[in-house]
């Protein structure tokens, strides 16, 4: 075995997970006003197969192509034995991609991008995680709630922070701002953010994201990120029984920024779009569980498709995939 | 009185133990605090070491009487649990893009929102509110 190949196979990885990611998301952009339509959780759900998929299939045709290899090996029919005119995307016979040295460089950069981005997202949720205990020494815990706090502020915010312990932030201006159904509103979305899980999926959605078209995957991201906020919005107003009290606490939230009481500190990158939410709670009851539901199904039987059409052709393939890289 | 500005971090336990010494009661002097700690009381020095360094975090003004420093409360303990709150929200908040999972806020802030936007809004509320939604 030459464990060299495994730059071939990295490669072929990454080159097929950029061309699905370009379809994907482009699809994703193309589609996204209809999918806002459906509902939230289709939103998401159709996001987060834009970030998974591309790297799913980029290692589900690299897997295949190995594994072809191998079998063709044992079973004496190498084809790598027939051409010696380019590199192998073969276990046995891979040892030439040390020698590319673009192969080696690409791999690299690639590799080097990938423990950055991996470094960079688990520094920033230890050091959330320390944020967010110091906030809650200093926080007051709200009645029965678990992990949730009012921490003393002229600043109106509320966040959950920490994926390990997610945490409710609300600072005691947000608190006294809202009446008794609007904070019942606010903490019901938070905690829908934590039941969801949103905290540890959008972690894990940020890394493969390393694997997508540069700025196209970013929209994608942007995409989960404002129907994850949807979600939550349509959690909570099932939970307070209306849709306008949400609405209501959005906008009494929202209203701060434009008297200029809350300064920078409540800047955080994902964008949530204030007016969308309030139209989405009115206009588009629905949730789009089951379009949500829907996608899932094609999702499966488009893995399952996509990995039988490469078992298929694997040949064709692989001789493909070598040409273009080899 | 000399005091010095500085961006608000926790306190580590003496400290917080001579914070709350001082918001309790000051002016005093390295001494009358380390007689307040009572049994806990340790070295003049650690306790001067101490002192002196939450003033340099801005946190106790002082005034020189004789040989000696008389310490007070520069902040009081609201003003510093705000203080700490802000930059620890702030610290979380202007992380780049990676952190970005990290948090999940109710409203974002770098929305654009304009009067007239926000009215119509407000309008289209009170008319579903109207409507029992």
């Amino acid at each position: 075995m030459a464990a060299a190949s495994l730059i071939g196979f990295g490669l072929v990885v990454i080159t097929v997970s950029m061309l699905t990611s370009l379809l994907l998301s482009g699809a994703l952009v193309r589609f996204a006003k209809r999918l806002h339509e459906v509902g939230p959780r289709a939103g998401r759900r159709a996001a987060t197969l834009a970030v998974i998929l591309p790297p799913l299939i980029g290692v589900i045709v690299s897997g295949t192509i190995a594994a072809s290899s191998l079998l063709a090996y044992f079973a004496g029919q190498d084809h790598c034995l027939g051409h010696g005119h380019h590199l192998h995307l073969c276990p046995i016979h891979g040892a030439q991609w040390l020698s590319e040295p673009w192969a080696v460089a690409a791999m690299a950069f690639f590799g080097t991008f990938v423990i950055v981005r991996l470094g960079q997202t688990v520094w920033g949720h230890v050091s959330a995680q320390r944020l967010a205990r110091r906030l809650r020494l200093v926080g007051e815990p709200i009645g029965h709630y678990e992990h949730t706090f009012i921490v003393p502020s002229d600043e109106r915010f509320a966040f959950t922070a920490g994926v390990f312990t997610p945490t409710v932030i609300i600072s005691r201006a947000a608190w006294d701002a809202l009446d008794v159904s609007q904070r019942q509103a606010v903490l019901a979305h938070e905690h829908a953010h934590v039941r969801n899980g949103d905290l540890w999926k959008r972690a894990i959605l940020g890394l493969l994201a390393c694997f997508g078209a540069p700025i196209l995957i970013q929209n994608a991201l942007k995409l989960w990120d404002i129907a994850s906020e949807r979600v939550s919005d349509h959690e909570a107003a099932r939970q307070v029984g209306k849709p306008s009290v949400v609405a209501s606490a959005i906008l009494r939230l929202a209203r701060t920024r434009t008297t200029n009481q809350v300064p920078a500190v409540a800047v955080f990158a994902a964008a949530c779009h204030v007016e969308g939410r309030i139209h989405s709670l009115f206009d588009h009851p629905e949730s789009g569980s089951h379009a949500a539901k829907k996608l899932l199904i094609v999702l499966v039987l488009g893995v399952g498709a996509v990995a039988l059409a490469v078992a298929s052709f694997s040949e064709s393939l692989h001789h493909l995939l070598e040409t273009i890289l080899g | 009185m000399r005091t010095r500005a500085k961006s608000v971090r926790p306190l580590g336990t003496l400290e917080e133990r001579v914070m709350r010494i001082l918001w309790r009661g000051g002016p005093l002097s390295v001494r009358e605090v380390n007689g307040r700690l009572g049994e806990d009381s340790l070295a003049h020095t650690t306790i001067m070491t101490t002192m002196d360094r939450l003033y340099k975090k801005g946190l106790l003004s002082r005034i020189k009487e004789g040989v000696a420093y008389i310490y007070s409360a520069a902040l009081t303990r609201d003003e510093y649990q705000q203080r700490l709150v802000g930059a620890t929200v702030s610290e979380l908040m202007t992380k780049d893009g990676d952190a970005a999972p990290v948090l999940a806020a109710f409203v974002d802030a770098a929305a654009e929102l304009d009067e007239e936007n926000l009215a119509k809004l407000e309008a289209l509320i009170a008319e579903r509110r109207r409507s029992g939604d």
